[in-house]
């Protein structure tokens, strides 16, 4: 049995390093290496080291029972009892601070508490385990996905979704339509503090609005919408002669630091760079630049390419033509578009109760720690004849004994 | 950073630095009692000038302190220093711990000084009510942390003298009770650490769809749980004791602070600023 015992104690010494290693180990690994691979063995490892942890704990549990009344080996301490009242007034207060009093034979007894204190780990690793059922059931019935939402444009689920990951129980439900309405964008000191807006979903025989803002998505029929990503769209009207080759909306990346840079290749096969400058200024060498993301006076650079290599380049104002080499461009309107995640995950909750028993598992560990004080009373007799009676005690705390006995001695101290 | 964050700071970083160079003149010479109204009145007034600091801060920028690594090591400093001032409180006879917990917190103020402290506001990102759950858990693991690792410090230096056979440092708090501090520390902080993951993970899913992404933030912070978790399970089931926990107690706390000061430095590509520039689509993006 201690032998099964030890080996299980290493066994989940050897796990838990080799997860400290995975967890490391995916930070530093090639670009090229598939993080679901790591994820799934991560999961795996970790299930097999919460069960073998849960069946050392468990049999811990089995060996604890409540202390013996029998004669301690060694009272490390001693008080010398004074008042009448003495030993009711330890009871009172001990008893006051949830201990129970044993009484044994004659002069013996103590007090103790929190002996389902073990209980805590027992929690806090079954809680691990629903943790990794939760994600269990979004791998196999859950999918992922996302979308591009432009306002008052609808989109069809599930058709227009780009499928992420997808569960092998996972099934679509009935389609439907949604588009994204009353989008709004606020600035705070030129920097974007709040997106929101609501989502209109239309099946044809009804209609639902949700709200949407970053951090708080619109559910619909199981499935969550979040906004993930924003960026500006610009209205672009291209002609070469006397032909347009191109009246459209272009999506334009956002980049670190609020630079809004994309390139695009035109059916013509002439590629083009496009940069928005939201909010354009001209420093002192006269050059065109903006740093803000607000746009109070947008402006693109645009860039025909040839190559790769820049060819010929414009800054047009908004709602302005300019010419670029035999092109002449039009920047008539922007707007913002929105990069939508999209995901149903049926073991969210399951997630969340698993998290929950966690903090609560941990939390009984730490606040029900395991206590015992032995005392044992001891009539002496001193040179001079007097007799008086000294309490021996020694206390014992998992863990902790040393501080125990610390808050013990002070504890009789202040009596 | 306004004039009156400036006089407050440098009283803080003052009184701080004052205390250090006590708790070493009680370590080094033996403790006296004359040196104790001060201990009190720099700690205290440490303390009120920190929180003060704290408050102008939030004052200045209309916001919770937890964008910057200036203003979270303003947070950071006065947590140390709390769970220092309580530890202390409970048990009278580990104020030399202080020697190495008070060095932290100023260290932490001067990190977050050299850093930009530019009053941005908040991004949308940023506005979640998982965001100062996250925030204080993860400080106050941190906290606890380093008093812990502190506690072992001390174990370290006493041990090594007691093996030779040498009565210095006899001022100290007793082998085994700087080992049950920094155990009980370690508790305390890994309920915290604990806290502050599933809060983080649950934020993710709401902000970003998914309960974990392997940013390196995220990874390293799982990778000081683990550890953490792994210096518990040395304890309670191997009973480990002594040295080897201790330098482990230490060699979790560099995880620890690898995690919150330096991973951004050594790694800018993370999303974890929540500028919501660079999001878990990008990194797929460019994974792919």
């Amino acid at each position: 049995m201690a032998f099964k015992d030890m080996a299980t104690r290493n066994l989940t010494i050897l796990l838990l390093f080799l997860l400290f290693l995975i967890t490391l180990g995916v930070i530093y690994l090639p670009v090229y290496f598939n993080k679901d691979w790591v994820t799934s063995s991560f999961a795996a490892i970790s299930a097999v080291t919460t069960i073998v942890i849960l069946d050392c704990s468990l049999r811990r549990l089995k060996r604890i029972k409540l202390p013996k009344l029998v004669e301690f080996p060694l009272y490390e301490n001693s008080i010398e009892v004074k008042e009448v009242d003495f030993f009711q007034s330890i009871e009172a207060k001990l008893r006051k601070k949830g201990f129970k009093i044993l009484r044994g034979s004659d002069n013996l007894w103590c007090a103790h508490k929190n002996g389902f204190g073990s209980w805590g780990s027992v929690i806090f690793h079954i809680a691990i385990v629903i943790c990794l059922m939760g994600f269990s059931l979004n791998f196999y019935f859950g999918f992922r996905g996302y979308t591009m939402l432009y306002e008052g444009v609808p989109t069809k689920y599930p058709e227009e979704i780009e499928t992420e990951v997808k569960g092998r129980f996972f099934k679509f439900g009935e389609p439907y339509t949604l588009s994204l309405e009353q989008y709004q964008v606020e600035f705070e000191d030129t920097t974007p503090t709040r997106f929101y807006g609501t989502i209109l979903f239309e099946n044809g025989f009804n209609t639902s609005v949700e709200p949407v803002e970053v951090n708080k998505p619109a559910k619909h029929q199981g499935v969550f919408w979040r906004f993930a990503k924003w960026g500006y769209s610009t209205k672009l009207q291209i002609t070469k002669g006397n032909e347009v080759i191109f009246n459209n909306w272009v999506n334009i990346m956002t980049n670190p630091g609020y630079s809004f840079v994309d390139r695009f290749v035109l059916e013509d096969k002439s590629e083009w760079e496009i940069e928005l400058l939201p909010n354009c200024r001209r420093n002192q060498e006269g050059e065109l630049y903006s740093h803000d993301p607000e746009p109070l006076n947008p402006w693109i650079k645009i860039v025909q390419l040839d190559k790769g290599k820049e060819k010929a380049s414009q800054y047009i104002p908004l709602r302005q033509l300019a010419k670029v080499s035999e092109y002449k461009v039009g920047f008539s309107d922007y707007r913002f578009w929105q990069l939508v995640d999209v995901s149903s995950d049926p073991g969210e909750y399951v997630i969340y109760i698993g998290c929950l028993l966690m903090v609560i598992g941990l939390a009984w560990r730490l606040l029900f720690i395991s206590k015992t004080i032995y005392f044992k009373e001891e009539s002496e007799v001193s040179l001079h004849g007097e007799e008086s009676t000294v309490l021996y005690w020694t206390s014992r705390a998992a863990y902790f004994n040393e501080l125990f006995q610390e808050d013990v001695k002070r504890m009789l101290k202040d009596l | 950073m306004t004039t009156a964050e400036q006089v407050f700071f440098i009283i803080t970083i003052g009184c701080y630095v004052l205390l250090t160079l006590i708790y070493l003149g009680w370590l080094l010479f033996g403790r006296s009692d004359k040196g104790r109204n001060i201990e009190k009145f720099l700690i205290l007034g440490g303390l009120g000038s920190n929180i003060i600091l704290i408050f102008l801060r939030v004052s200045a920028t209309g916001r919770l302190p937890v964008k910057t690594i200036y203003e979270l090591n303003l947070v950071t400093a006065a947590l140390i220093v709390i769970a220092f001032l309580y530890m202390k409180r409970r048990y009278p006879g580990i104020a030399l711990i202080g020697t190495i917990c008070m060095p932290f917190a100023f260290i932490a103020l001067g990190l977050g000084l050299s850093t930009a402290n530019d009053m941005t506001p908040l991004t949308p990102a940023y506005k979640s009510s998982w965001l100062v759950v996250h925030v204080i858990f993860a400080l106050i693991a941190t906290a606890c942390f380093v008093f812990a690792t502190s506690s072992s410090a001390m174990y370290l230096l006493k041990k090594r003298h007691a093996d030779n056979g040498s009565a210095r440092f006899e001022n100290l708090p007793s082998l085994n009770m700087l080992e049950e501090l920094a155990f009980k520390l370690v508790l305390v902080g890994f309920l915290a650490e604990t806290v502050m993951l599933l809060s983080g993970s649950i934020w993710a899913k709401l902000l970003w769809g998914s309960f974990w992404s392997w940013d390196p933030v995220e990874s390293w912070s799982l990778a000081c749980w683990i550890a953490y978790g792994l210096y518990i399970h040395l304890r309670v089931s191997l009973k480990w004791r002594g040295k080897r926990l201790a330098w482990i107690c230490i060699g979790c706390l560099a995880v620890n602070l690898f995690s919150f000061w330096f991973i951004g430095l050594v790694t800018p590509k993370t999303y974890h600023s929540l500028d919501q520039v660079i999001t878990p689509w990008d990194q797929q993006e460019n994974s792919k």
